[in-house]
């Protein structure tokens, strides 16, 4: 009764606590090995972990010690890639070093091909750094960089690598992720706080899982912890980002603004049909795939992953493939289970009556070219490190997708006294000067040009990117004034369209038009390319030779040229 | 001056004003005929009247002199009836007498106000078109007597050029000779006089002349106008601008003529019936917004 | 004492001697006393010399006097001012007959955009309000209202001009917004000697670009400008891009019309007089006004000057007053939709010649080929020739405007600030594959979303559900990016948001067409349960409106007619087959001759 009287509770509250403090107490340290007692309640990590709590956050010789002073020395998080080995190594060597080499861990997709396309290295391919030490690690950028090719390493390490297995990242909403293994099988929520038993933990202070719980079951809400953005797994979701201008920031239903998560708000398009019908993305994407098998890889194109034929079918596939987890046979029917959600689907077959399907050309075809409904489009991507102080010509473009940006122009903008920029390195943790910002030319996502992935197949392709790269030196002098970068071979331009699979498949194909005598899937261009604007909708050749754009020939087919 | 004679300092003004009061009449008297001569009361006055101020030599000092010693004039001659009103003086006088000095009071304002309309700028064209507009309300007779005052087209400034520099001086100085004879033999006034507006003319600009065909929205009357200026906006023209002004001097005028508590009863009549003009006057200085208001 | 008196006497006038010698003595005396400090001012032009005009007669003031601040009382800076426009330009002995046809012009009334306002606002069906009345009025209106007054009234001929820095101090100003050239210059230092501003008729398209920016945009995609997402980019040394635009807008470079890329027109080599500045009546509407369509250049009608009369010797004295165009006196010139004179289109023998208002170059005019295939074939009657040559139109969907009663913000007309904050934000631009639909004179043209959300805050900051209000509007007009090529076949045909559905995947399934949006209109958290692209659903429902009485989406039979012909193209390309010269011969035939070849794919359409 007490408890439930609003007005007498925090008289009681206070009563107590006047009752603890009163006492003159010997400062008595607390022996932080009695884990239990404060964190009552705390849930099992899961069936196969039953161990005590040392087992997994004392280092060996801490475990040993009857008497622990300090709370620091507990190792929040075992798997984190400095301690797996030592933790989880013991039954999970194999795991481990898989995962090692698994493009989640390498980050060799992003680093290579950002290299190359900058300077920094003659190739993309066979990979040469990666963000561990599976292959050469990242190297810093020079003192005082001078090209595109001293830079790229700063800016990889400050924008593209703020998503990998060795950092958390800028800790904001929908952005919550512990490192290592716990980064995908320890699920947090998008506000990153707690909702388990346990007692000692604040539910209100962000940064914990949502539950002390290794999991295998892992939501999609996990994957796009990393996968936002305007990058594959956002659009399965049907999310596309905003622009960036405060002119964006708009408000809507009810007069409140656009949530803000992935540190900005987005546009809600169609969702893949596969999201639609609620299945999660571990549901295609195996553990060999996500986790390694051993093989080091250059990019993510290349690693081997379940194929649409292998659920519906195919040209030359008559029937699904039955070896294939959750795919079952019934009165000549084929059902899709999924483990995960535990629903059965039944499945679509490839029908070759389709008149699109009947085209014998069109074997040649990603099923994504067609099916893809939309996908992201963003065009020329200009991006400035500053050393120097300026925030205000930055005012109407705060929200850059990236929070820690977001954090530090608002504050530096309402302040007399500036700071220098400053912006966390996500490889090493530390703060360094400078800051990178980061503007579009426009964003589409209505076009799609073709080009042919490294199977020779005609696939949707995406700028990825086209730089414009400037340094602004902590002096104010313009070391490089919108430098577009040059390849490290020399072959062409540091830009590149990527051939890639949309996440946002339409159980129907877009229609014959959208291909077919269409400038844009031609690589054309918007208007022909012909003012300094749309002639970034003009393809770039892809980064590894394998892949390539539009021949002339096919371009003419295309367009139904004679 | 020397001379003054020793007195209290009520009786000092009594003394002083009539005599300043004369020699500004003098100063005004030689600017204006100065000022006749270079004076045209045909085709563009507005542009006559500006050359005079801005282009003929010393024509500037002429005009600001005599408008400041007209005023000065004018005024201390109001604060000299005044200074008999309250001291009741008029109770010795006989009705002929006090009118006598009531009358040229009246012919002042007219001079004035004639000389107002002869500026020939916006403000001198709305003050002789509202003049002429009033004296046609007047009943039966409207007509005729506008045709001897003011009437419009190119004779406009013609009229009121005549009353303003002959008939009307004259009758002043027909009206006042006595006071002349007796008062006007102090040169020392005369000197004092004229150098304090010399001082005033040499320092003090004239009010601004408006451009006749100006797009502005404010127009207003002379300051001793703007009373009857604002009652037009509320009253029908022959009310506001005829019959008040007249029973107010017609009362002024008989008060001599009046006896006992009928008298005293007046007597506070107009001193109310002032102040109250004074008011609407302060009023119509400050809080008037918009044009005369002509025709309702 | 006397003695100290007559010194004092003679002393002032020593001083007034002294002071009257001091003073300039002008002689001889000009005709204006303007003309004694301001000696040697520039002419605005030929046609207004000071030498005949002088000052006053434009700038009113006192002409007479030799002092400056006697002088300049009443004096206007800006004659054109539309609140003194009658005694100045529009004097008897000048323009009297201009100055009344332009108080009515949509430029000085804005009456398309208050009445667009109030009958997409308020359901106000027949606002008969402009911009002098609401100068008149303080308090006229509502919410709609308020948005024109603070975010609107900025650009109108009654505007003051110069009240501001920047753009926006340059608009208004009556007759001078488009007759000045205005040179960016700071005050003259000398009073003596300055640059007049220059009157002209050959006004520059600058002129009216500083005003028509904004909303339809025409002035910028004229130009080949499209008003960018606002990244700046790509970056200028350590700064944001420079292509800029007023208020903090940057711009991207997208084709231009072809008049301009091609010929260098200005927006007056089309835009007559008439068209500008009014006819005299008090339209409802630009449309109204606009006295040019693209078949008065490409399929001109002449009238010889000789014969024309009035129309004639206006033509002859407005080329005159052009100064660079070749007098029409022994030529024929051409007529505008309403009939007037278009002097600088001229038949001279047999030879038609544009000749370009800036500086009388004469320009190689096309004929409307009317007979070419493309333009004569069945079923495309009704197209305007924007619907297929205009290539792009700037979109803007989703405008979330936010008005917050607790603060304030300045009203236009008043110049006060007043209660109640209008923000604008958007969802996103697009300038591709303009949407068609039909306008309101019945005829296909491409259209532009404009699409309101207001959101009302109390004076406590809270949301007030009930005045907040949702009006998506598709609203057609001349998007003036006319290219030489058209959209192709299938960009009408076959294309979903062309035909205004909004981007997505149109399929046929079970012989009905069907529809797949791309846009999430519900989970973007518009309150709609369409598209913001949509302009209509599958089944010819509108599903946005229009702002104009009789302008619509297709319907549902247009639609089917539409998809029709998609079909046939991938066989049958060209204009000029046969199965298009009697389509529904054609369509007939193919539907009861089961031999033809056509079938044969036909057959794989239908799964």
């Amino acid at each position: 009764m007490l408890g439930n009287s609003p007005k007498i509770y925090p008289i009681v509250c206070l009563f107590f606590t006047l009752i603890a403090c009163s006492g003159p107490k010997p400062p008595e340290a607390i022996n932080y090995k009695h884990c239990a007692a404060c964190h009552k309640g705390i849930e099992s990590i899961s069936r196969n972990h039953e161990f005590e709590c040392k087992i997994c956050h004392l280092q060996p010789a801490r475990q040993t010690m009857p008497f622990l002073e300090e709370h620091e020395s507990i190792i929040r998080n075992p798997s984190d890639p400095r301690w797996v080995s030592l933790f989880c190594g013991k039954c999970h060597e194999k795991e481990i070093k898989q995962v090692q080499t698994s493009l989640h861990s390498t980050m060799a997709g992003i680093i290579n091909q950002t290299r190359y396309l900058w300077g920094a290295q003659d190739v993309a391919f066979p990979p040469i750094y990666s963000a561990n030490h599976a292959l050469k690690p990242l190297p810093e950028s020079p003192l005082h960089p001078e090209s595109p090719a001293e830079l790229v390493d700063d800016f990889l390490r400050r924008k593209c690598l703020r998503c990998h297995l060795h950092t958390k990242g800028p800790e904001a909403k929908g952005l919550y992720r512990a490192t290592g293994c716990a980064a995908c099988h320890m699920i947090y929520n998008n506000k990153g706080l707690y909702e388990g038993t346990d007692k000692a933990i604040d539910k209100h202070k962000p940064s914990y899982p949502m539950v002390h719980r290794f999991t295998k079951q892992i939501p999609d809400m996990q994957c796009l912890h990393c996968h936002n953005q305007n990058h594959v797994g956002a659009d399965y979701e049907g999310l596309f980002e905003h622009d960036y201008s405060k002119t964006y920031r708009s408000r809507t239903t009810g007069g409140a603004p656009l949530p803000v998560i992935y540190g900005l708000d987005q546009h809600h398009l169609a969702r893949d049909v596969h999201a639609e019908k609620g299945l999660w993305c571990i549901d295609c994407h195996s553990r060999k795939e996500i986790m390694g098998d051993g093989k080091l890889r250059g990019y993510a194109l290349a690693v081997p992953m379940i194929k649409c034929k292998d659920c519906h079918a195919g040209f030359f596939e008559p029937a699904p493939n039955p070896s294939l987890k959750g795919i079952t046979e019934h009165d000549g029917r084929f059902y899709f289970h999924s483990s995960y959600t535990g629903k059965t689907y039944p499945l679509t077959l490839f029908s070759k009556e389709t008149l699109s399907h009947s085209v014998s050309l069109h074997q040649r075809v990603r099923c994504s070219a067609c099916h893809a409904q939309w996908s992201f489009q963003d065009y020329g991507l200009s991006v400035i490190r500053e050393d120097y102080a300026d925030y205000i010509k930055w005012r109407k473009l705060t929200d850059q997708g990236d929070p820690y940006l977001k954090d530090f122009l608002d504050e530096q903008l309402g302040r007399e006294k500036i700071d220098p920029p400053a912006s966390p390195d996500w490889l090493d943790s530390r703060l360094k000067k400078g800051a990178w910002y980061t503007g579009w030319r426009f964003r589409r996502w209505e076009w799609m040009p073709l080009g042919m992935d490294q199977n020779q197949k005609y696939s949707i392709l995406r700028p990825k990117y086209q730089y414009f790269i400037s340094y602004v030196d902590a002096t104010g002098y313009v070391v490089l004034d919108n430098v577009v970068p040059q390849r490290g071979d020399d072959s062409d331009l540091g830009w590149t369209f990527m051939p890639y699979v949309p996440h946002t498949t339409s159980p129907v194909g877009r229609s014959c038009e959208s291909c077919h005598l269409n400038n844009i899937a031609a690589g054309i261009g918007v208007f022909d390319g012909s003012t300094i604007d749309t002639q970034l909708t003009i393809p770039s050749t892809p980064v590894f030779p394998s892949m390539t754009l539009m021949s002339n020939e096919a371009q003419k087919r295309l367009l139904l040229r004679k | 001056m020397e001379s003054l004679p020793l007195m209290g300092i009520n009786h000092k003004m009594s003394f002083c004003i009539p005599r300043i009061s004369l020699s500004a009449l003098l100063v005004c008297f030689i600017s204006g005929i100065i000022l006749t001569c270079q004076y045209y009361p045909f085709g563009n006055v507005f542009r006559n009247v500006e050359e005079i101020t801005t282009v003929i030599p010393y024509g500037f000092f002429f005009r600001r002199l005599h408008y400041a010693s007209g005023q000065l004039f004018v005024i201390l001659m109001l604060i000299h009836i005044v200074d008999h009103f309250m001291k009741r003086r008029y109770k010795g006088f006989s009705v002929g007498k006090w009118a006598g000095l009531v009358i040229p009071l009246i012919i002042c304002f007219f001079i004035l106000f004639t000389g107002y309309i002869l500026k020939g700028d916006k403000e001198g064209i709305y003050a002789g078109n509202i003049f002429y507009n009033i004296l046609k309300e007047i009943p039966v007779a409207g007509e005729t007597i506008t045709r001897f005052v003011i009437r419009p087209g190119e004779m406009f400034f013609w009229l009121p050029y005549l009353y303003h520099v002959f008939f009307l001086p004259i009758l002043l100085i027909f009206l006042i000779r006595d006071h002349i004879n007796n008062w006007f033999s102090q040169a020392g006034f005369l000197l004092f006089t004229t150098a304090g507006l010399f001082i005033y003319s040499l320092l003090v600009r004239m009010p601004m002349d408006i451009p006749p065909h100006a797009k502005i929205e404010l127009v207003k009357g002379p300051w001793f106008f703007l009373g009857i200026q604002v009652c037009l906006g509320v009253l029908p023209p022959i009310v506001a601008g005829i019959a008040a002004p007249l029973i107010f001097f017609a009362i002024l005028l008989l008060l001599p003529g009046l006896k006992g508590h009928l008298q005293k009863a007046v007597h506070y009549g107009i001193i109310f019936l002032s102040l109250f003009y004074t008011f609407l006057v302060i009023f119509g200085y400050f809080f008037i917004k918009h044009s005369w208001v002509l025709s309702r | 004492m006397k003695r100290i008196l007559i010194l004092i006497i003679l002393s002032l006038t020593t001083v007034l001697i002294y002071q009257e010698n001091r003073r300039s003595k002008i002689l001889p005396l000009p005709t204006e006393g303007c003309l004694s400090c301001h000696k040697s001012v520039s002419d605005p032009d030929t046609s207004h010399p000071i030498s005949a005009f002088g000052c006053y007669s434009c700038h009113m003031g006192n002409p007479y006097s030799l002092d400056k601040e006697r002088g300049h009382l009443t004096m206007v800076k800006n004659p054109g001012d539309l609140s003194v426009v009658g005694s100045t330009c529009g004097q008897a002995k000048c323009h009297p007959d201009i100055v009344p046809r332009v108080k009515k012009s949509i430029m000085a009334t804005n009456r398309g955009i208050i009445k667009t306002l109030e009958y997409r606002w308020e359901k106000i069906e027949n606002s008969n309000k402009d911009v002098e009345y609401l100068m008149a009025k303080e308090n006229a209106g509502g919410l709609a209202i308020d948005q024109y007054r603070k975010m609107c009234g900025g650009c109108h001929l009654w505007k003051k001009r110069g009240d501001r820095q920047g753009e926006i101090g340059k608009r208004g100003g009556g007759c001078s917004d488009c007759h000045i050239i205005d040179k960016d210059r700071k005050e003259p230092i000398d009073v003596t000697k300055f640059q007049h501003p220059e009157i002209t008729t050959r006004i520059p398209s600058e002129n009216c670009v500083k005003c028509h920016n904004r909303s339809a945009r025409m002035g910028l995609s004229y130009f080949g400008k499209f008003e960018s997402e606002g990244y700046g980019t790509p970056f200028d040394g350590w700064e944001l891009n420079q292509r800029r635009l007023s208020g903090g807008r940057f711009y991207l470079n997208l084709p231009a019309d072809i008049h301009y890329a091609k010929a260098d027109m200005t927006c007056i080599d089309c835009h007559t007089e008439t068209g500008v500045m009014g006819d005299g009546t008090r339209h409802e509407y630009m449309e109204g006004q606009v006295d040019i369509t693209c078949r008065s250049c490409h399929d001109p009608l002449f009238t010889s000057v000789k014969e024309a009369g009035e129309a004639g010797d206006l033509a002859v004295k407005l080329a005159f007053l052009n100064k660079k165009i070749d007098i029409p006196q022994e030529a024929k010139v051409g007529r505008s939709k309403k009939g007037k004179p278009m002097y600088n289109l001229q038949k001279r023998g047999d030879q038609i010649v544009f000749y370009r208002k800036k500086d009388g170059a004469p320009i190689e005019l096309k004929i409307f080929p009317e007979k070419k295939p493309h333009h004569s074939m069945a079923g495309h009657e009704r197209l305007s020739c924007q619907s297929c040559h205009s290539a792009w139109i700037p979109q803007c969907y989703g405008c979330h405007i936010t008005y917050r009663k607790d603060l304030v913000q300045k009203d236009w007309l008043s110049g006060e600030k007043t209660p109640g904050q209008f923000r604008e934000s958007r969802s996103y631009i697009r300038f591709s594959k303009p949407t068609l639909g039909i306008n309101a004179s019945g005829m296909v043209a491409p259209f532009s979303p404009c699409q309101v959300f207001v959101s009302v805050f109390d004076r406590k900051g809270d949301y007030v559900h009930e005045e907040s209000l949702n009006t998506l509007t598709m609203t057609s007009f001349d998007p003036h990016t006319t290219q030489k090529g058209s959209r192709t076949c299938h960009d009408c045909h076959g294309d979903p948001k062309s035909l205004g559905f909004g981007e997505g995947i149109l399929y046929k399934k079970e012989k009905e067409w069907r529809f797949r949006p791309t846009y999430d209109a519900q989970s973007s958290g518009m309150g709609i349960d369409f598209p913001l692209d949509a302009f209509v659903d599958i089944n010819g429902k509108p599903a946005q409106l229009t702002s104009r009485k009789g302008a619509r989406p297709f319907n549902q039979e247009e639609i089917g007619k539409i998809l029709d012909v998609d079909g046939c193209f991938p066989c049958h390309v060209r204009y000029e087959d046969k199965i298009y010269e009697d389509f529904k011969q054609s369509r007939r035939r193919f539907e009861t001759e089961k031999d033809l070849p056509c079938w044969e794919t036909a057959r794989r359409y239908t799964p």
